[in-house]
């Protein structure tokens, strides 16, 4: 009991410092650790042989071969397959019919069905990729057979298949990686929540010191200076963050150290200045710590989902990009912060960012500091009236 | 005068019920309508794609076209130079390019095995894994016409026979319960519940904060859990009535299961704040150890990238999230048919849960733990 009072202590004791450093970091760690694998294997699916020739355990072979998926039930019918799939213990389903490999020997276009459980892209995805990759392999070998047979030499055969393949080149993530993806994301959000939880409740603390001064103009000031300092000190722990994430991302998880350190740290300064007069608005309209702290944890999910970095700004619906960079500055952050940190982006790329930045707080950050100045005169004129 | 006495009243105003409603009805219905209107477009569509075409044949126009044609890409830019794909993908102007080589159509021709050059931005991962399944179809679909060509032509195989050939194995790939990977069906309905859950366990926090010390009886802790267990509930399923009936995300599964598996999971993370809330006497420090414990478990519990592809330490810690559990629940009563049984090991789980959180608040509430 002793030792978790002496716990819940320390935290209170240091609750700046572990909210702003220790949390994102150790997030990133978790995070990254969580998603280091770059494909999705091992899937769980059924199979069902209504055919039992040589063709059809072939094929069945080749799945039981492949590392992306891993054959953990026979069906004894299709809608045993499908009960199984909405139950979730399996994500998809191999039928081969009755005829299979008739059809095979017949040259006869022979018919197979890849059931997959499309509900989660991620794994559904995947085993279409992997289901793919096993039939066109057994298409190729199938062809060239069929080619040679027909009088075409080997060579020929194969230049003929391979005619129109679509050579890929994925730029910036060359695997799709999930983690090398979100974790700028995850950056921008970290240093977003842990700025406004903990300089608001600075903010709200001046507020109410205020309230609970007696009415004299003179004393009754706010003290710019101390608020300046927590705001430098503030910003300069979540700079600690930022690249203590960075840093443990590339010494853990080896994410790649690209693009330009001063760039990056620029557009964290804009985007700390445009969210300082966020955490203003949102000092005055909040008078409990506890209700206001509740709210910024709302903010991480529906702020990230509209900032334009899962949802891109092409695809959104018609005139919400404007709003959405009119009202929240993440959008200035996470997606040039992407550009940098994945493509090497130079200034080039990103100004146009920035400058949307700096006009953002350019506008709230007075605007922020005139509400929550507004607000103290209203408490003010309350109690004015309340003593009269 | 008037205006002033109004002044008066707003801020003296204690917003003791205030906050409930706002995060447990305002919050999600507001971030509800604004997330189903971003994301009205449900696929990626018209990616803006550049195209260079070295070959200027007529297949090679009649390829572009079956791109642009397809809702899927949108050219935005026929350029002339290779380099210029990169360029647009590096500024974010364009995120698929197409590099047609030169004589693609006579080598076709002459059996040289020509290649198509896509490039994709991978730094936009919806947008990457729709432009390449959409590209491979498209692509497919030249390729089996030039390979019944083939077939036809030089091999002198019947007409009628040409399809057999040129698709020795004809798979069907039937992807169900979201066939045209909706992205909102994938993504809107755990996230909501996501954010929801930041807002029971808040709540759990709070309340336990104004039930410290009151003396009261075990049993009014039940009755205010499961009381906050129903408002959680009710919180929920009205954020996903507003998918449905605005944004047109389907709801396909049992109803009851729906609000059984719903009102266990709220009780569950209600819990949590509860307990959590019961220990510590600063109510700003409960609620934001509540929020950050349930917050990372919208991505720990699987919802985006799977509980399978994550190392076995991460497997074993997602089996004891509470959202690994109603996460997938909640996506799969809105895209697949599911009857009750199908959530009975659902309920199970999140009954056990309950039950343990239950027995740990019992043995906190008994032995005072407080700091």
């Amino acid at each position: 009991m002793k030792l978790f009072g002496q716990i819940i202590g320390l935290i209170q004791k240091y609750k700046p410092l572990i909210i702003l450093i220790i949390v994102p970091i150790g997030l990133t760690v978790i995070f990254g650790a969580a998603m280091s694998a770059v494909f999705v294997e091992k899937i769980p699916i059924a199979v069902l042989d209504m055919d039992g020739t040589g063709a059809s355990r072939e094929i069945i072979e080749d799945f039981y071969d492949c590392p992306g998926v891993i054959i953990v039930k026979t069906a004894a019918s299709a809608e045993e397959m499908k009960e199984d799939i909405l139950m979730g213990t399996v994500k998809g389903g191999l039928i081969i019919p009755e005829g299979f490999g008739r059809d095979v020997a017949g040259n006869k276009s022979a018919k197979a069905l890849v059931m997959i459980d499309g509900s989660n892209f991620m794994i559904g995805n995947n085993l279409m990729l992997y289901a793919s990759d096993i039939f066109t392999e057994k298409n190729y070998e199938l062809q060239v057979s069929y080619m040679e047979e027909g009088g075409m030499t080997g060579y020929s055969s194969e230049q003929n298949i391979s005619t129109l393949e679509l050579a890929d080149r994925t730029l910036y993530n060359p695997q799709a990686g999930y983690f090398y993806y979100l974790l700028p994301g995850l950056l921008s959000i970290f240093v977003q929540q842990t700025y406004l939880s903990v300089l608001t409740p600075v903010l709200l603390d001046e507020k109410n010191r205020l309230r609970r001064l007696p009415l004299d103009p003179n004393t009754r000031r706010i003290q710019r200076g101390k608020i300046l300092q927590q705001i430098f000190r503030i910003g300069g722990m979540t700079f600690i963050d930022s690249l203590g994430s960075i840093l443990v991302a590339n010494l853990l998880f080896a994410y790649p150290l690209r693009g330009n350190l001063v760039l990056i740290i620029m557009l964290q300064l804009i985007f700390l200045a445009g969210i300082t007069g966020m955490a203003f608005v949102l000092a005055s309209i909040f008078d409990d710590e506890t209700h206001c702290t509740e709210f910024i944890m709302f903010l991480a999910i529906p702020t990230m989902l509209t900032s334009g970095y899962a949802w891109p700004e092409f695809m959104m619906a018609p005139g919400f990009a404007y709003i959405v960079k009119a009202i929240w500055p993440l959008y200035y952050y996470n997606n040039p912060l992407k550009d940098v940190m994945l493509k090497g982006a130079e200034f080039s790329a990103v100004g146009h960012y920035m400058a949307g930045g700096l006009l953002f707080a350019a506008f709230w950050l007075p605007a922020g500091l005139w509400i929550y100045r507004r607000r103290i005169r209203n408490m003010k004129q309350i109690e004015i009236m309340e003593t009269a | 005068m008037r205006k002033q006495s109004d002044l008066v009243k707003s801020e003296k105003k204690h917003p003791k019920h205030v906050m409930p409603i706002l995060v447990l009805i305002v919050i999600p219905l507001v971030t509800g309508l604004i997330l189903g209107y971003e994301m009205s477009g449900n696929v990626a569509s018209n990616i803006p794609t550049v195209v260079v075409d070295h070959d200027h044949s007529d297949f090679s126009r009649t390829f572009i076209e079956y791109i642009d044609e397809s809702s899927f890409f949108e050219v935005i830019e026929y350029a002339d130079r290779d380099e210029r794909v990169e360029e647009m993908l590096y500024n974010q102007e364009a995120f698929v390019g197409v590099i047609i080589p030169e004589n693609l159509y006579s080598d076709m021709k002459e059996g040289k095995a020509p290649r198509i050059l896509t490039i994709y931005d991978g730094s936009t991962l919806i947008v990457l894994s729709a432009a390449r399944s959409a590209m491979s179809e498209i692509l497919l679909t030249v390729k089996t016409a030039f390979m019944m060509n083939i077939y036809q032509g030089k091999l002198g195989v019947a007409p009628a026979d040409v399809m057999n050939h040129a698709l020795p194995v004809d798979v069907t790939y039937r992807l169900l319960f979201n066939p045209a990977r909706n992205y909102r069906n994938f993504l809107l309905p755990g996230m909501l519940a996501g954010l929801i859950q930041v807002g029971i366990a808040c709540m759990g926090a709070d309340r336990a904060g104004d039930m410290r010390d009151r003396g009261i009886k075990f049993s009014a802790h039940l009755k205010t859990i499961f009381n906050w267990g129903i408002f959680g509930t009710v919180s929920i399923f009205l954020t996903m009535l507003e998918q449905c009936l605005f944004f047109g995300i389907p709801y396909k599964g049992t109803l009851l299961g729906g609000i059984v598996v719903t009102l266990l999971f709220s009780i569950v993370v209600f819990c949590i704040g509860y307990m959590i809330g019961s220990m510590i006497s600063d109510r700003t420090l409960a609620s934001q150890i509540s929020a950050v414990l349930v917050l990372p478990t919208t991505i720990l519990g699987g919802y985006t990238w799977p509980v399978l592809a994550m190392p076995d330490f991460f497997q074993k810690l997602a089996k004891i999230l509470p959202f690994t559990y109603y996460g997938e629940a909640v996506r799969n009563l809105c895209v697949k048919p599911l009857q009750f049984h199908h959530l009975l090991p659902t309920i199970f789980t999140l009954c056990i849960f309950a039950a343990v959180e239950i027995g740990a608040l019992y043995v906190i509430k008994r032995k005072g733990v407080s700091a």
